[in-house]
């Protein structure tokens, strides 16, 4: 068998040529097999670390003010609706609501323009934005309306060089009206999804509630889910309840990041499937020009299979022979076809700025499919070769 | 001679080719028998089915009809694994164009037939190395065929049809493609294996090495015209 495959070897070394151009198939199959597969979970990583890893078991309800469809009712998010809707959707743990406004911060002469957020107590603990010094706001905060604010990292940044923002007081200006704030807390930089940890700023609802809008509608739902797995099945039964509620499609939008990533996930494996499924046929194809190319071996070497058999070969030992030759190239091919997908995968990621990622799997199958390949498409040569008549064989 | 064991046997062997609409009378009925240690030439022109009896005393080719005896086995019921066997271990083939596989060295040329009886590599590798000795050509392992003389090259496949130690060595014009020289002390070569015990068999159409074996069996239009001994000059009993 060893031996088989050394002579195999010297076999190659004489038709240098042919056999890269017979290795070339295999080569390209799995190497295509290797890089789209990696492509595809380098996206699903890309993803994964954009959203972060907080604030995936939320559902975000706005109104469907963007609706192309003009009939449709909008609904009020007061607090009515918040209990109707806590009431009729199965799995919701707690149900928050924010209100967005835009707002300028001036301290000194520095001036930054934020969105700002006015948020209910707990919410940011919850969504796990983590500070990267000072205090969360607290429940009295919120009843009392407190003027309090919490600076994204580089708002505090911009408007405090020198660091220090905690304590400070500074002027918050919102639809042309000023309030003198104080900074309890700056955010720590992170991976936020549909929060802001850099250029946002958080103000107590009740603020809002008090200064603003007395009774708010909020402006966004965030509905808490009990755990991760009941994103999508809430986000159905919300648009449904909406539907039912008002009569009207598209009276308000559900989206949540958990099902955002679950459909790109599905979009990039369907994707990632369906392409490793032609690499798998261009395998295939790369098996046929090695059954080709292994019958035109077996044709050439009669003459050596004739000595091979007068010196007492049996038909299994030649039939051996040839299978381990085609097996040896496919072999030759799949390693040559893993480093390559490996090479390309990274250049192509690296060359994208996407994270480097390969799939062991994918290796592993890809190379044991092309040596099963070679063994295929070798059967038939192989037993053409063990089958010929020694004599004839012989003869040349 | 009479006490030493029959290792070839023909009785009645015919063989028939069918070339298309017709058939091919290659082989008509040839009987004949050879013992242990004989030096036998089988002379005729091309067409009268010397060919034809080399494959069977080969084990390559099966009769149409007739006995077939190799080693004591028949071989006419043999299937293609068996054959395969006995060309292995009983025969040893010289051809006229040698036959080395070009890609490998003396040494694995020689160790090959020993390669298709499972024995380790080791001592494959010894008992080349002894039968290139025996031919004289200890120093020229590592080469490979092209590199050779004709001579040289015919006396790596002597090498390699004795490495197994067979019975019978079976010689296709071995002299063939050499000059008058090299060719003789190619015959030379076969003659002290004879010595030693191995049935030779050599097919040739050349009348002088017929005259230079032991025996010589001329055969023509696929029957046998004589079968006679050289240094008596008589009949073969």
């Amino acid at each position: 068998m060893l031996e088989d495959f050394v002579d195999s070897l010297r076999n190659f070394a004489r038709n240098k040529t042919r056999t890269i151009l017979s290795l070339l198939g295999v080569i390209i199959g799995v190497a295509s097999v290797i890089l789209i597969t990696s492509m595809g979970q380098s996206s699903t990583r890309q993803i994964e670390d954009t959203f972060g890893s907080s604030g995936l078991d939320l559902v975000q309800v706005s109104s469907g003010f963007m609706r192309r469809r003009r009939e449709a009712v909008s609904l009020k998010f007061d607090e009515t609706f918040r209990q109707e809707l806590f009431d009729n959707v199965r799995n919701i743990r707690r149900i928050w609501y924010k209100n967005s406004l835009s707002a300028t911060l001036s301290f000194g002469d520095t001036s930054v323009t934020a969105s700002c957020t006015a948020i209910e107590p707990g919410y940011l603990e919850m969504y796990g934005l983590d500070l990267d010094y000072g205090n969360y706001f607290t429940v009295t905060d919120d009843v009392y309306g407190a003027q309090k604010v919490i600076l994204g990292s580089e708002v505090a940044t911009s408007l405090f060089p020198d660091g220090n923002a905690v304590g400070r007081g500074i002027l918050l200006v919102t639809s042309n009206v000023p309030f003198s704030f104080s900074v309890v807390g700056v955010l720590k930089e992170q991976t936020s999804g549909m929060e802001n940890s850099t250029s946002g700023i958080y103000i107590p609802r009740g603020f809002y509630a008090k200064k603003i809008a007395p009774n708010p509608d909020a402006s966004v739902v965030m509905v808490q889910a009990e755990s991760t797995t009941f994103c999508t099945q809430i986000v159905n039964d919300i648009t449904d309840w909406a539907e039912q509620k008002t009569g009207t499609e598209g009276s308000i939008n559900a989206m949540s990041m958990q099902t955002i990533i679950e459909q790109m996930r599905t979009i990039t494996q369907t994707l990632s499937l369906m392409l490793s499924g032609i690499a798998a046929i261009s395998l295939l194809v790369g098996g046929i020009g090695i059954m080709n190319i292994m019958i035109v071996t077996v044709t050439e070497r009669r003459q050596e299979i004739g000595i091979r058999k007068a010196l007492g070969a049996s038909p299994a030992a030649i039939r051996r022979q040839f299978l381990v030759e085609s097996a040896s190239i496919t072999l030759l091919g799949g390693s040559l076809g893993i480093v390559l997908g490996i090479a390309l995968s990274f250049a192509v990621e690296y060359v994208r700025d996407q994270p480097f990622a390969i799939q062991a799997g994918a290796c592993v199958v890809s190379f044991v499919f092309s040596v099963f390949v070679g063994v295929f498409f070798g059967l038939n040569p192989a037993s053409r070769a063990a089958k010929l008549d020694p004599v004839e064989a012989l003869a040349g | 001679m009479d006490e030493t064991k029959r290792v070839i046997g023909m009785s009645e062997v015919t063989k028939v080719y069918a070339m298309g609409e017709e058939s091919v009378h290659a082989l008509r009925g040839i009987s004949f028998e050879i013992k242990q240690g004989e030096f036998v030439s089988i002379m005729g022109p091309s067409g009268s089915g010397k060919s034809t009896c080399m494959n069977m005393i080969g084990c390559l080719d099966r009769p149409t009809s007739g006995i077939v005896e190799i080693g004591g086995k028949e071989t006419a019921q043999m299937s293609e694994r068996e054959l395969a066997v006995l060309r292995n271990k009983t025969v040893g083939f010289v051809f006229q164009q040698y036959h080395l596989l070009p890609s490998m060295t003396v040494l694995e040329n020689v160790m090959l037939p020993l390669r298709y009886q499972n024995i380790d590599h080791a001592e494959r590798r010894d008992r080349a190395h002894t039968a290139l000795k025996r031919v004289g050509l200890e120093n020229r392992l590592a080469h490979l065929p092209n590199e050779l003389s004709g001579g040289q090259k015919q006396r790596v496949a002597i090498a390699r049809a004795t490495v197994t130690r067979p019975s019978i060595i079976l010689a296709d014009e071995p002299t063939g493609a050499l000059d008058s020289s090299t060719g003789n002390a190619v015959l030379e070569l076969f003659g002290e294996i004879n010595a030693a015990g191995t049935t030779i068999v050599i097919v040739t159409h050349d009348p002088k090495i017929g005259a230079s074996t032991k025996r010589c069996i001329r055969i023509l239009d696929g029957l046998i015209q004589s079968d006679t001994l050289n240094d008596t000059g008589g009949a073969y009993a």
